[in-house]
């Protein structure tokens, strides 16, 4: 541990950085306090009321995917993948710019009327679909969410060098504060206005960056020395030396298309614009920003890789040759950036990345709080369920979700790279909501046994964290040559996409067999 | 390899042009449209009509 303070109090991190922190921490409170005036009712707490229009919808769409946690994960991703990752950015830019064309999945979901997707399915498979899915998208989502925190945290430690074995602890909870301050007292309203304002100083901290990383290592040389460390690997995603291969580009293509038509939090921002136009002009132009927030942290990452090596204090830590514990690859981009970022630039960046922070945990909090009060708890209650209460209720969960949230970070040992686990976790959801909503937008005879029986195949996903599959195996008395055998052949992504196809082929045996009459639908509505 | 260099090095340059672009008009345009949004959230209010 002593080792890890002395690599990180290289840091040129000053009082003037702290500053700056504080006063961006100060604003976005402040904008809470305004928020709080505007909310009357759910609509206006849950979607700001249907009135975003295209540049504030491109702020907030992509304030919300491009939290510090995935740029965290994708600079790790780019730390252990090189060149290779950057295809992970091109399938999200492409996939976004497509469904932005063609309106695939989300006009469709706008167009009728729904809130939140839980309670698309009740208006099209019935209450009981709503309740199944609004446990498993929160079930899914919570968990996904689990590691936000720490991998937050983790950045400000590394940045800041704080020399304390509680400075985590104190960062994770502090951070978490202050979101559930200003997103249970202004909704999505308070979400929007601090999404852009984050837009505005990530931006500025994205392009800051990225320009004093290129100055400090030089462009020609990062290439030049991933070419040395990675060969072709470091650069071709098709080659299975790179830690890629067909099978996880091709699950990453999937990815693309969860994260932006079918992840709750980026279609909320569907839901919330004020016509259908808007809807398509905001993906089209967020395409330019999923395919950034992907790239350039991969490009910190690979910085980071070519920094590090270079540096033989920094290279004995993170690539230990004695056999010793080596630091979380997670410390890399922070550590790099501590470094080689003036004081003064670097309290902006971190300002800017304490922006992507709060305005994932924001959107998320508040995503996850309105689908379990509204698509779980209302249709339990019934009429008992005023919009007050309602209001009441989303904001008591908001706090709920964040304890739960820390207690996750600090119980769960994050063994595999954090893209992974984060893909998988929210496999747990997405692989069955795409069978319920393709099926349910496209598909006439689609039914709500075939819903439910799609929602339940999408968990098998939670197989594809490899924590889960070892313990799985060896419950069912499987030897340890087994095990890894298995475990080899059922990656993450093979999981995944097996998971797709279950989910699709279930839907369409439970609506073929299982079909719905119409009064039985509307009974249950 | 020369190929993948090309492509990720040309990928990453138009990228961040992009992004530039998009960061300018977000930042000019996004302030008018909360502003908008701000006024209609109050005219419905005052509506009384949700």
């Amino acid at each position: 541990m002593e080792h890890f303070y002395t690599i990180i109090e290289g840091t040129n991190f000053t009082q003037l950085d702290w500053a700056i922190v504080a006063l961006y921490l100060a604003v976005s409170v402040g904008i809470g306090i305004i928020a709080n005036r505007y909310v009357a009712n759910m609509v206006d707490f849950v979607v700001a009321g249907r009135g975003v229009r295209t540049a504030l919808a491109v702020a907030t769409l992509t304030g919300t995917e491009l939290g510090l946690v995935t740029v965290m994960y994708c600079a790790q991703k780019g730390f252990t993948g090189g060149f290779a990752a950057f295809h992970i950015g091109i399938a999200s830019g492409v996939v976004t710019f497509f469904v932005g064309l063609t309106g695939f999945i989300v006009v469709r979901l706008r167009r009728c009327g729904a809130i939140t997707i839980p309670d698309y399915y009740r208006m099209r498979y019935g209450k009981k679909t709503q309740i199944i899915g609004g446990l498993m998208l929160s079930l899914g989502g919570i968990l996904n969410m689990g590691m936000f925190l720490k991998a937050g945290s983790m950045f400000i430690v590394g940045i800041t060098g704080l020399q304390s074995e509680a400075a985590l602890t104190w960062v994770m909870v502090g951070l978490l504060g202050l979101v559930l301050f200003y997103t249970v007292l202004g909704g999505m309203i308070s979400v929007i206005l601090t999404d852009y304002i984050q837009f505005v100083v990530l931006s500025l901290g994205l392009f800051l960056a990225t320009g004093l990383m290129i100055q400090a290592i030089g462009w020609d040389h990062i290439f030049e020395k991933v070419i040395e460390l990675k060969g072709e690997a470091g650069f071709n995603p098709l080659m299975a030396e790179s830690g890629f291969g067909i099978d996880y580009v091709v699950w990453m293509c999937f990815l693309g298309l969860v994260n932006c038509a079918l992840w709750p939090t980026a279609v909320a921002r569907a839901l919330s614009c004020d016509s259908e136009e808007t809807v398509k002009k905001q993906y089209m132009w967020s395409s330019i920003s999923f395919t950034i927030m992907f790239i350039v942290p991969y490009f910190w990452g690979i910085c980071a890789l070519v920094y590090i090596t270079e540096t033989p204090l920094l290279s004995e830590a993170f690539f230990p040759a004695n056999g010793a514990a080596a630091i979380d690859t997670l410390y890399g981009m922070p550590i790099l950036m501590g470094r080689i970022l003036p004081a003064g630039i670097i309290g902006i960046i971190t300002a800017s990345m304490i922006a992507a922070f709060m305005s994932t945990h924001d959107s998320y909090l508040l995503c996850w709080s309105s689908v379990l009060t509204n698509d779980v708890f209302a249709p339990i209650l019934g009429s008992r369920m005023t919009e007050k209460l309602k209001v009441f209720l989303a904001r008591i969960l908001i706090v709920v979700i964040g304890v739960i949230i820390l207690i996750i970070s600090f119980v769960y040992p994050l063994k595999a790279e954090l893209w992974d686990y984060m893909a998988v976790t929210g496999a747990i959801y997405f692989t069955g909501a795409f069978a319920l909503l393709f099926g349910g937008l496209y598909w006439r005879r689609a039914s709500s046994t075939g819903a439910v029986l799609a929602l339940f195949t999408g968990g098998i996903s939670v197989l594809g964290l490899p924590a889960v599959q070892e313990k799985v195996l060896y419950w069912l008395g499987m030897g340890s040559e087994a095990v890894a055998r298995i475990m080899t052949v059922c990656s993450s992504e093979r999981v995944g996409l097996a998971a797709i196809v279950l989910s699709l082929f279930m839907m369409w045996m439970g609506s073929i067999f299982f079909p719905d009459h119409k009064e039985q639908v509307q009974e249950e509505m | 390899m020369t190929f993948w260099i090309v492509l990720w090095k040309t990928v990453f340059i138009i990228s961040m042009a992009g992004f530039g672009i998009l960061s300018v008009w977000v930042t000019i345009f996004g302030a008018m449209d909360i502003k908008s949004m701000l006024s209609t959230i109050q005219e419905t209010h005052e509506r009384g009509d949700e």
